[in-house]
Formats: C-alpha cells, structure tokens, sequence
C-alpha cells in the first residue's frame, strides 16, 4: 500500500453527478447479516455480501479489535453510525443520490496477513465493485 | 481499470492520511466506532454522509484528509 502511495494518489474522478449516482459501501466495521459466518477475531481477511435491502435489525458486528479501541457500544444500537444504509436509503427517496446499490461490502480490518489483505483481498472486493452497477463507493472503518 | 470513485469518512486521521485517499473526511473529535456519530443522532448522521458524499462534487485535493466540525456529536 505505501508503495501505491509514494507514487501517486488513486484518484478516479465520478462520471456523473451524485444525484444520478448509485452508491455502495464498502467497510472493514465488522458488519454482517446474523445468519452469515462471523468474522474470525483472530484476524480474518474475507469479505461478506449485504443486500441493498437489508433489514437492519438482521446485522451485527464481530470484529477483532479491543472494545475500548473501537467502541460498538453505539453500533450495536443503530449501525447507521458506521454503516449508513437507511440513512443512504432516505438520500435516494430524497433524490440526493440516485440510488442504493443492491449490493454492499463489509470485510474485519483486522487481519494479521497484511500483504495478502493488500495483494489479495482488496483487490479482489474492488473487482467485484467493478463489475457491478455502482458508480461511486463510501469507505468506513468503524 | 477504470477505477471507481471512493470517499472515505475516518475517524483517525494520522492513519488514513498515510494512505493518501482520493477522497477522505475526518469529523473532528469523533472516535473509533463513531463514523457518523452516535445511535439515534439521524440529523448528524445525514449531515456527515452529506457531506462525505458532496466530496465527490467539490474541489478536494487528493491525498488529504478534511478535518471538518460538526455540532451535536456527543460520544
């Protein structure tokens, strides 16, 4: 990743204007729908599908770091405050975006193989962001 | 590749700025677990994704994090 960054910033300018846009998000929270495999808190570096539609009720967190690192005393409550989709879901009706992609990427940032998240993993989730129809991509952490 | 447009919302500005983003905000004085600020906060939540999403319609200069405030936040 530094190596990327030494020589240039990855910048792809949008081709069209937020309000036609379709929006995904793409996050390393620990997000997860109840009924998928959790996230492995000895590091994991696979990813998980959440559907556009989700019910957020459906979602929880499993994520390796300590709680007093990353606090999910919030998130357990509304995952709307590291994982925005109603609130993604209320800029589309409102014409803000033009839509929600039907699909959405949650992967654990926390990971002890670094370089295969880098060479293998990240790689692998931007394809998939690629292929689909989303036109611009909200990044959280946590 | 063509790349697609990204816009992050981070909460520890030192780390993300090493990375250099394309695009990236920083709500000044929210924490880890934070992003949007607290469960049930609607209004400061909208106004952070807002303004993460407007970045893809303003001049942002590429590699920086915005360090920008917000009112209400209270973790």
């Amino acid at each position: 990743m530094a190596d990327l960054s030494r020589r240039c910033v990855p910048f792809t300018p949008p081709t069209r204007k937020l309000s036609e846009m379709t929006i995904a998000i793409v996050s390393t929270a620990g997000v997860h729908l109840k009924e998928q495999e959790p996230f492995s808190k000895e590091g994991d570096d696979t990813w998980r599908h959440i559907p556009g539609d989700v019910n957020v009720a459906d979602l929880m967190i499993t994520h390796g770091a300590p709680e007093e690192h990353y606090d999910r005393t919030q998130a357990k409550q509304d995952i709307n405050v590291i994982f925005p989709i109603e609130r993604l879901h209320e800029l589309a009706a409102q014409g803000v975006i033009g839509g929600v992609s039907e699909r959405h990427w949650s992967l654990m940032g926390y990971s002890l193989r670094l370089q295969k998240y880098y060479n293998e993993t990240a790689p692998a989730v931007a394809k998939e962001v690629e292929r689909s129809s989303v036109d611009a991509v909200l990044l959280t952490a946590g | 590749m063509a790349g697609i447009p990204t816009v992050l919302i981070t909460t520890d500005k030192e780390s993300s700025q090493q990375q250099r983003p394309p695009r990236a905000i920083n709500p000044e004085g929210f924490t880890w677990g934070h992003s949007l600020g607290t469960a049930g906060n609607k209004d400061l939540q909208m106004a952070v994704l807002r303004t993460a999403l407007r970045q893809f319609e303003e001049l942002h200069m590429p590699g920086t994090v915005r360090t920008l405030a917000f009112e209400g936040y209270k973790p």
